[in-house]
């Protein structure tokens, strides 16, 4: 198997997409607590919603390319795509997870309860399952190839099934339920909330990029024990 | 045609077996009416309570008997020595994972005939008259369990903790058809149910044909070395 | 507004904690490569992508 490498342009750029990130969620999260005006009807609690979309947003995203390094890999058996796949997949279970806690935290003193089944709730949650039995086989698995093959196809079959989880819950819930009103939001929330899901953006390509070179560097290294 | 006789070779073999070594099946029906049972005692005699969750709770029966019987879909192999044993002789890989998918489907449709009457006694489900469209309700879940299941199955065999990670792995997945089908037959059986059937029907088919061509198509990957 | 705060505090300390374990990761990975022994392994791509780990 030959040495995986990084492309050396990410060598540089890595330091001013981590300053970016890291300056972004900041300059967000200080607009949502405390610039942008609170909801008529919700009040303040309301202001979760800039870290609770974007937070859902990334649970999605990177699920998605764990999906496409996934494909890419069983095509090309390039390590570097499932190493790819693998970092993505730690993110995204982060922000899965807190997506469902800020959803519970902005639930409960709304609609008084800490769970709804709300179908975007039900299905992130289903998705964190997947998320855990996807990194559940790699920790599981014997060597890296099985590793990365198994864990390809467990990202495959998963993703392909979100939408349709999607799509049958939300049928679920109209039987039971009227369509709750998308909440109508004013210009400067709009942005705010465009600011956050960008800031969170960012983020996530740092630690992906973070990742990966830590993948690089630990593979390296268990070469290195390979060969002695 | 080579790959079906490949594919009716395997499943021969496996009826084989059950039939000879004759204790599974039995105990797997016993086991699905217990857990129907034992919903029964856990919610207690409210009539009317159970006929509204009925079609629910026999999708739960079905489902973890199901688990129990993926769990051994390659057995049989293992004893003898592994599914690389089966990949020696030449021909189409994919057969095996067809052959195993009908085994597994044939076992549960069989649990499912008897269970079913088991369910409409206990839970006071009226099935009179709507035994066709609900048996075919019945057999649209069931074979969207058995494609992920099958597959599933070959996946976790090699791994570590494999009698938690089927489950773990096949759970979520499962989740659009667990809703289909309980939906789709409460609202058959359910006069108080909600919904219409169609789309629910649509959405079982659809998640079928798609799943029963990934899974097959990428089943030789699991195969490898 | 407990949950408001609680919120907010809860993802700033998730996401710092987690950069923070990848850094180290990182620093570790690092130290211990320019520690090891050279051996075949170690090819001029993986040096200087050894080198970028160490920010």
């Amino acid at each position: 198997m030959t040495e995986p490498t990084a492309s050396p342009r990410l060598k540089g750029w890595h330091r001013l997409l981590a300053f970016l990130a890291v300056a972004t969620t900041v300059v967000g999260s200080l607009i949502g607590l405390f610039v942008v005006p609170p909801d008529a009807l919700q009040g303040n609690v309301q202001r979760l919603m800039y870290l609770h979309v974007p937070a859902a947003w990334l649970a999605f995203l990177a699920f998605f390319v764990v999906f496409v390094m996934a494909v890419l890999y069983l095509i090309q058996r390039d390590p570097r795509w499932d190493m790819i796949a693998a970092g993505s997949a730690e993110i995204g279970v982060l922000f899965t997870a807190l997506t469902l806690i800020l959803g519970s935290l902005w639930g409960k003193p709304i609609w008084g309860v800490w769970w709804t089944w709300d179908p975007r709730l039900t299905t992130t949650a289903i998705l964190l399952v997947i998320y855990v039995g996807y990194l559940a086989v790699r920790s599981f698995a014997g060597d890296p190839d099985r590793r990365a093959r198994w864990s390809a196809v467990v990202g495959i079959v998963g993703f392909a099934d979100v939408p349709i989880v999607y799509l049958s819950v939300t049928w679920w819930r109209s039987l039971h339920q009227p369509p709750s009103s998308p909440m109508s939001m004013a210009p400067s929330m709009l942005w705010t909330l465009l600011l956050n899901v960008v800031a969170f953006t960012l983020l996530y390509g740092y630690l992906l990029v973070r990742k990966y070179q830590v993948a690089v560097a630990e593979r390296a290294l268990e070469d290195r024990e390979a060969m002695r | 045609m080579e790959v079906w006789l490949r594919t009716w070779a395997i499943l021969w073999k496996d009826i084989l077996i059950e039939v000879r070594t004759k204790g599974t099946f039995t105990a797997m029906a016993f086991f699905a009416a217990l857990i129907l049972f034992i919903f029964s005692f856990a919610i207690g005699p409210d009539f009317d309570l159970l006929r509204r969750i009925a079609a629910g709770l026999l999708w739960v029966g079905i489902t973890f008997t199901g688990l129990l019987a993926l769990a051994r879909t390659y057995h049989s192999e293992e004893l003898a020595g592994g599914l690389e044993a089966l990949l020696l002789y030449p021909g189409e890989p994919r057969a095996i994972f067809l052959g195993k998918l009908v085994g597994n489907l044939a076992v549960l449709l069989l649990v499912e005939v008897i269970l079913y009457p088991v369910a409409a006694v206990l839970f006071h489900m009226d099935l009179t008259g709507k035994v066709l469209p609900v048996a075919g309700i019945a057999f649209l879940g069931t074979l969207g369990f058995s494609v992920i299941g099958t597959f599933y199955a070959a996946l976790t065999l090699h791994l570590r903790a494999r009698e938690v990670m089927l489950p773990l792995l096949v759970l979520p997945l499962l989740v659009p058809v667990l809703l289909g089908a309980v939906s789709a037959t409460a609202a058959l059986v359910d006069p108080a149910a909600a919904g219409g059937v169609g789309g629910w029907v649509r959405l079982l088919i659809a998640f079928d044909v798609l799943y029963f061509v990934v899974c097959t198509w990428t089943f030789p990957v699991l195969l490898e070395r | 507004m407990g949950y408001l705060w609680a919120g907010y505090a809860l993802t700033w300390v998730a996401m710092a904690w987690f950069a923070w374990r990848l850094e180290s990761r990182a620093r570790d990975a690092a130290r211990r490569l320019k520690k090891s022994p050279r051996g075949e392994a170690d090819t001029p791509a993986v040096r200087s992508e050894n080198e970028s780990v160490r920010t």
